[in-house]
């Protein structure tokens, strides 16, 4: 009897922990899908085509150092546009953080405009303070951004190798896969697929 | 004739539910009379003392579920309440309003309407019928108390989860684009 009595006291608790846990889960998959959900309507990219030469343009970071962008060197460059009051943005420093360490001979340079109290807070709160932070207007009128976060891939060269809105990490390192596979947009690389024979894609 | 166990945890239980659901609707008095208006249900001038008299009557369900006493009582109008919700859901998906919030857990977790509501409500009113169907009599030892505790205490949770996952469920449908 003592032993039917403990079985049914532990079988209890653990079914409390096993609907703990369901309930854990539960919450942790409503949580992805408001992550997943649409971010604004994917719009056709105006501004300068992948592939071309990039727009040369110099502008001072916080702390007065020129920063160029476009030239050839030795160096690739990512460029990635932000603001302080967009979410999305925070959320990815970290992943832009991890791939510039991760990346060699790739410099990291976060573009924003507007006001310089907010872009403290946000390079006080996020870490950034050894990074290349630019606060200048022109180049994202240059590069033509609409949406953020956007980001952009310079090589060695000064050719824009790839860009687009960036809303994950995911987006990020599709960025690289581009180079990678030597297409610059899905388009293209869904196109070229299609074109070599004996590869079946689903229409 | 019921086992107390089963009634006691069924009664703690839809107490439970009842007191959140009442809190939820307490606290965003604003957003419930928005959301009772939605249903179109009931003349407008009616909508600002249904939106305040449903939340009390709310919490005097989740008061009167504890004690033996009002329990069978307060367990008919718990019953009543649901099968209430319910029909002003049924109604609204008959007209086809699938989009309107249905107004169940709050604002922070949003959910349109959706015949899956019907059967979380079916399963409410079977709680609320444990609670309400006359008791056997025993005596009840220490064993007997924590397992109405823990049986309660399981079910709030499976209904907490069974909630998510159904407010989870038209987000899921939207992103494989069935709907």
């Amino acid at each position: 009897m003592q032993a039917l009595i403990v079985s049914n006291i532990l079988l209890w608790l653990l079914l409390i922990v096993s609907s703990l846990v369901l309930l854990g889960l539960i919450r942790q998959i409503g949580v992805l899908h408001s992550r997943i959900a649409p971010a604004g309507a994917l719009m056709l990219d105006k501004g300068i085509e992948v592939g071309q030469p990039a727009p040369q343009v110099t502008a001072a970071d916080r702390f007065g150092r020129p920063i160029n962008i476009g030239y050839a060197g030795e160096r690739s460059t990512l460029l990635f546009f932000l603001s302080p009051t967009c979410p999305i943005c925070k959320s990815l420093i970290p992943a832009i953080k991890a791939i510039s360490r991760s990346a060699k001979d790739l410099d990291v340079i976060y573009v924003s405009d507007g006001d310089a109290a907010e872009h403290d807070k946000l390079i006080a709160q996020a870490g950034l303070e050894k990074s290349s932070y630019v606060v200048s207007p022109e180049i994202g009128m240059t590069y033509q951004i609409g949406k953020l976060p956007y980001a952009a891939l310079i090589d060695q060269a000064g050719i824009l190798k790839a860009k687009g809105l960036v809303n994950s990490r995911e987006h990020l390192d599709s960025l690289f896969e581009t180079e990678l596979l030597g297409s610059s947009t899905l388009q293209d690389y869904m196109k070229a697929q299609s074109e070599s024979p004996g590869i079946h894609t689903p229409s | 004739m019921i086992d107390p166990i089963v009634s006691t945890s069924a009664a703690l239980a839809l107490a439970v539910i009842f007191a959140s659901a009442a809190s939820h609707k307490l606290r965003h008095p604003n957003w419930f009379r928005r959301q009772v208006r939605e249903y179109e249900l009931i003349p407008g001038l009616m909508v600002p003392v249904a939106a305040r008299a449903l939340p009390i009557a709310e919490l005097v369900i989740a008061a009167g579920l504890l004690w033996s006493i009002s329990r069978p009582y307060a367990g008919v109008l718990a019953l009543l309440l649901i099968v209430l919700y319910g029909l002003a859901i049924a109604i609204n998906l008959a007209r086809g309003r699938k989009d309107i919030d249905c107004g169940c857990s709050g604002p922070a977790m949003r959910q349109p309407l959706q015949p899956a509501l019907l059967a979380r409500n079916l399963l409410l009113a079977v709680i609320a019928l444990g609670a309400l169907l006359p008791m056997l009599d025993r005596p009840l030892g220490l064993h007997d108390n924590f397992v109405m505790i823990a049986a309660g205490t399981v079910l709030v949770l499976l209904y907490t989860a069974t909630d998510l996952w159904l407010a989870n469920r038209p987000l899921l449908l939207n992103l494989s684009g069935e709907k």
